[in-house]
């Protein structure tokens, strides 16, 4: 499958891989060297394809985005993502693991839309919360908070997934069900906390499905927990 | 060029594109990521009039186009310490983050399906007159059309109309295996002929 996975790396580059595989390749990314380089390589060439489509946007453009600027608050600087991962705007994953070292100290300064933790988001001051319906003994909760604009997950006396098959994670969009990650509970049904891939807006629904390994483009599986917003 | 180039508010936006050198944009893009709001008006002036033109192209509609376009110089701004020059130019760096955007407008959009459906080329734009963009336009056609057929089908319905995998494969009726290794093949043949500046 790594071999398989190395042959995605220019359909990634020009934005076209979705769904399960895109989880899937940037989990790649974030272990292999040669393909996070050929990324780099392609993204550039392809910004040479993109530079040759110039055309000239309305003068009042410009004037409506130097004032949206003037209500943005620049993000941080993460300290310790600089050093230990060089890559960071190829990998946004590998900031936000980065973030999980640093969270405490960076949560009060970080901009709203920075790359998140669950915890960030269940601890956000605008939290709600929903309860999932769930099969009986495991319980479920939806986090979701309006500023941040994700959705956190948490779950109790939820067993691993069975040998050869992933929890995964769906939302509801306007384009049917996307994939959002994956929910890998410890054993022993101790609970565990996911970041849902995708925003909050635009999604009304969330369901979790018993998918083969690794996951599927869409839903395929039993329907193991879901709710509404 | 200095840091804070003249600009001609009310006319055409300055458009000074791939023989220009590369440090300078690099160098506004630091200072933006200082806060340098100069720097930020200095970086919308140079590269204005490519990310929309890049946005417009797969977006189609000039109105959302403009709307992605603020949102991207928006997130540039935000996010400009992320910014590595040892990875890649601003040019490039600002214009991937412009295709993501552009690519998450189309998807939110219009459903898979209709996505796959409209074929309909975008409308000819007011287009930039400048002489190293109409170069560097056949210095790139010429490497497009160096490729083959499927090579450059595919990479197109990919970058200019932000199709996925699964509709670029349905769309050209060929296997996916086969969509990804000539969407590879060939940006390494535009890689290697192209180069890597932008």
């Amino acid at each position: 499958m790594t071999e398989d996975l190395h042959t995605y790396a220019g359909l990634y580059a020009l934005d076209a891989v979705d769904g399960a595989l895109l989880t899937e390749f940037e989990h790649h990314l974030s272990v292999c060297s040669s393909c996070t380089q050929e990324v780099r390589e392609f993204r550039a060439t392809a910004g040479r394809l993109g530079a040759t489509q110039a055309s000239l946007p309305s003068p009042a453009l410009r004037s409506s985005v130097l004032a949206a600027i003037t209500n943005v608050r620049q993000e941080a600087p993460f300290v310790a993502a600089t050093h230990r991962h060089r890559n960071r705007w190829i990998t946004p994953l590998a900031v936000a693991a980065a973030l999980v070292l640093t969270f405490g100290v960076l949560r009060t300064i970080t901009s709203p839309t920075a790359p998140l933790t669950a915890e960030s988001v269940i601890n956000a001051a605008d939290v709600r919360q929903i309860t999932l319906t769930a099969p009986a003994g495991i319980e479920t909760k939806a986090f979701g908070s309006v500023k941040e604009n994700r959705i956190a997950l948490t779950a109790d006396g939820m067993p691993p997934a069975p040998a050869g098959r992933s929890y995964q994670l769906w939302l509801l969009g306007p384009a049917g069900f996307e994939s959002a990650g994956f929910m890998d509970p410890p054993p022993g049904g101790k609970h565990a906390a996911v970041l849902l891939k995708g925003t909050l807006s635009g999604h009304q629904r969330m369901m979790i499905t018993d998918e083969p390994a690794g996951g599927s483009i869409a839903p395929s599986g039993p329907t193991l927990v879901e709710g509404q917003f | 060029m200095s840091a804070t180039p003249l600009r001609s508010p009310g006319s055409q936006a300055r458009l000074r594109l791939l023989t220009d050198s590369p440090p300078d944009r690099d160098e506004l893009l630091r200072l933006v990521s200082l806060g340098d709001r100069p720097a930020f008006d200095a970086l919308y002036d140079e590269l204005a009039t490519t990310v929309f033109g890049l946005v417009r192209r797969v977006v189609c509609d000039p109105a959302q186009s403009e709307e992605v376009t603020q949102e991207v110089f928006v997130e540039v701004w935000r996010v400009a310490h992320r910014f590595d020059p040892a990875l890649g130019t601003a040019s490039t760096w600002i214009l991937t983050i412009a295709h993501r955007r552009a690519v998450d407008r189309v998807r939110s959009e219009q459903t898979q399906r209709d996505r796959v459906k409209t074929l309909i080329q975008a409308p000819s734009l007011p287009q930039p007159d400048d002489m190293n963009l109409s170069i560097d336009r056949q210095i790139v056609g010429d490497a497009m059309n160096s490729l083959t057929d499927l090579q450059r089908q595919s990479i197109e319905l990919a970058y200019f109309r932000g199709l996925t995998q699964g509709q670029i494969a349905e769309l050209l009726g060929v296997p996916l295996g086969t969509i990804k290794t000539r969407i590879r093949d060939g940006l390494i043949r535009l890689r290697d002929t192209l180069g890597e500046g932008s």
